[in-house]
């Protein structure tokens, strides 16, 4: 066996050019493979990613217009929901009721942006009424103090939750901040509030980049019930659920679409949708799947091309070595013998070929990871993967010429020239 | 050692162009004997020695090896026998190119599952008898050709064989070197008993064996001592 591999690496070796030639196929293959799997990786892995960032179980619930009898909307008219279109606090909590499986419910209400200033520090803040369960569907992370709580929202409490940016660019560290009163300067009207707490802010890379880290905007979090103090409309036209672990999600999704589209059924303008991104990640991750695939079949077809190129070569070579076939047989080589050189010999060109494929596939990987922006992975499954496939390419293209070497006549072999 | 009965061999059997190159073999040589076979060129002298190295078939005729017919054997069975109980030794050299002249001699070893330590061993053994040791490393292309087949002989030896077969082993080599061969073959003839079989085109070679075949036509035409056996080389 050891002699077999030594012989293979030495004939390897002795024909450099040619095998380099022969193994091309393999390497073009193998590197593809290595390529496209790491890089579609490193993609799916990316998106999942931002996917995870909005909240992977979130359902979305809301009111848009309604599609017109073609099928398509008016986009001439952009309509507002009058607050009788919008989803009111009793049919949330009835809502609520009928769906039990529903663990979280987020609120939000837009209450302006402005900003908070001290002497001549400021920071650009964007309010926003929110209620207990908006922090877990929005995966807000809390670093001194506390979250906006379910007696702020029922009293409308003037607080409000700033980011650690905001705490630093105006009182310098969180604790320095944290029990301070603000003032926030809207358009129209100038908001007190208290700051009961500082979250941990995250650039969220759906977000686009502040012009400078100065003027960056952060949410400043107050009672929902306080933001519509100011708001004319009472209801929402949209909210986030989460429903409790193990919950199917397209169901629930489902049920809770058919029973706030019976609320909207009257309704000629407006109806009401529901969502959620699991279904999306999943169609996203299965086309870039099929995408995969489908360069994996063409790399695929090059691996095949490949062996057939080692095929070729391991005749020509068989042929070419009829007469030391001969003088081995004479020496005493059974069929095996013979055969196991030969094949040795295939898979050897046909491995090397394969590690060559999966250092320039790992190059030509990280490469891509780099353009799609998603680090560069490579699991140890796809690299032992691949040599043990490349070594069968081996052994099966290997195959057949080494068993006509075998099967020679020692006298005919002998007697070649 | 050797047992022949009527041996035919015929190549395009039933057919126009059919040629009858052994024709009618009775041999028998025993074991220790020193046998050359001499005849015209083209008399079938490599055809009979290839059937009696198992490397090539009789079409008819018997055939027994140490008392084994070979007729019924397989093929890992003929190489079996090729390898432990018989030593090919060619005009040609035969020796594996990309191989050392270690790694040759080593090679009917490999065939035969030695283990490497004893391998290389026996091997360092033979080439020393043969006065190659050092140039054990080198490789064919490296070698006269008097070197080559000292190493084609060492090669031969390997794995203790009890007859050496030679197939005109000066036929490539001056006069000089080739005496210095047939030197190395009656060593060996006498000092490790083997029965050896020796094609040559020498006269001069030949009347040195204790028993000379003549053979033409394919037949056996003369079996007689050598008038020189015994003998010792001139030059
Ligand atoms: N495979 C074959 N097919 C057809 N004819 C063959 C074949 N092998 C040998 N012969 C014929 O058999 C005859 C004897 O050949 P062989 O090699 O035995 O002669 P030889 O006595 O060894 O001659 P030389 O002294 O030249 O080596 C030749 O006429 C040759 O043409
Ligand atoms: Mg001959």
């Amino acid at each position: 066996m050891v002699e077999n591999l030594r012989l293979s690496l030495e004939s390897l070796r002795a024909n450099k050019m040619r095998s380099f030639l022969t193994m091309l196929g393999i390497i073009i293959g193998i590197s593809s493979v290595i390529a496209v799997i790491s890089v579609g990786n490193a993609m799916t892995a990316s998106v999942n990613n931002q996917f995870a960032e909005f909240g992977i179980n979130n359902v979305s619930l809301g009111v848009q217009m309604r599609a017109n009898e073609s099928g398509g909307f008016d986009m001439t008219v952009t309509k507002t929901p009058k607050d009788t279109d919008r989803i009111s606090n009793e049919q949330i909590e009835t809502m609520r009721q009928r769906f039990p499986e529903i663990e979280t419910l987020a609120l939000s209400e837009d209450a302006g942006r402005g900003k908070a200033k001290i002497g001549r520090k400021y920071s650009n803040v964007s309010l926003t009424g929110v209620n207990t369960g908006y922090a877990k569907a929005n995966k807000v992370k809390m670093a001194l103090g506390r979250y906006i709580s379910d007696a702020d929202v029922r009293s409308a409490r003037s607080v409000v939750v700033v980011s650690d940016r905001t705490a630093a660019a105006l009182y310098g560290s969180n604790e320095s901040a944290l029990g301070q009163n603000i003032s926030v300067y809207t358009d129209k009207a100038i908001k007190q509030f208290a700051i009961i707490g500082i979250y941990k802010y995250t650039q969220s890379s759906a977000m686009g980049v502040a012009a400078s880290d100065r003027d960056l905007e952060t949410s400043g979090y107050i009672p929902v019930s306080s933001a519509k103090k100011d708001s004319p409309y009472k209801n929402f036209t949209s909210l986030t659920v989460i429903p409790k672990q193990g919950t199917e999600l397209n169901d629930f999704t489902n049920r809770i679409s058919a029973y706030l589209n019976k609320l909207y059924e009257r309704n000629k303008e407006w109806e009401a949708y529901a969502y959620n991104m699991k279904s999306e990640l999943e169609s996203t991750n299965s086309m870039m799947k099929t995408l995969s695939m489908a360069i994996a079949a063409i790399a695929g077809i090059a691996l095949i091309v490949g062996g057939i190129g080692v095929m070729n070569i391991m005749l020509v070579s068989v042929t070419e070595r009829t007469h030391e076939i001969g003088v081995r047989k004479a020496l005493g080589a059974k069929d095996a013998h013979i055969r196991m050189q030969f094949v040795a010999e295939a898979v050897a060109l046909s491995a090397t070929g394969g590690v060559i494929g999966i250092v320039l596939g790992v190059g030509l990987g990280m490469i891509g990871a780099r353009i799609v922006g998603a680090p560069f992975e490579l699991s140890a499954y796809v690299v032992s993967g691949t040599v043990l496939f490349s070594m069968f390419i081996g052994v099966f293209f290997g195959y057949y010429p080494a068993n006509k070497a075998a099967r020679l006549n020692p006298i005919d072999a002998l007697r070649y020239e | 050692m050797i047992q022949m009965r009527n041996v035919f061999k015929r190549y395009f059997a039933d057919t126009p162009n059919e040629i009858t190159v052994l024709n009618g073999i009775d041999l028998s040589i025993g074991s220790g004997e020193f046998v050359a076979i001499v005849g015209q060129s083209g008399s079938g002298k490599s055809t009979l020695m290839n059937i009696i190295g198992a490397l090539d078939q009789p079409t008819s005729g018997e055939y027994e090896l140490g008392g084994t017919p070979i007729q019924q054997m397989n093929r890992d069975d003929l190489a079996e026998i090729r390898n432990r109980k018989i030593g090919f030794v060619f005009q040609s050299f035969n020796l594996i190119p990309r191989n050392s002249a270690l790694k040759n001699v080593e090679l009917p070893m490999v065939y035969a599952g030695t283990k490497a330590s004893e391998r290389s061993r026996r091997a360092k053994r033979l080439l020393e008898m043969m006065e190659m040791d050092e140039r054990m490393n080198h490789f064919p292309s490296e070698l006269s050709g008097g070197q080559k087949q000292r190493v084609a002989i060492a090669r031969a030896l390997a794995n203790d064989p009890d007859i050496l077969l030679a197939d005109e082993p000066t036929g490539a080599l001056d006069s000089k070197t080739g005496n210095l061969v047939m030197e190395i073959f009656l060593r060996i003839h006498r000092e490790e008993r083997k029965t050896i079989l020796f094609i040559t085109h020498s006269s001069e070679l030949a009347e040195l064996c204790p028993r000379v075949v003549t053979i033409k036509d394919g037949q056996i035409v003369s079996d007689k001592a050598g008038t020189n056996s015994g003998g010792r080389l001139h030059g």
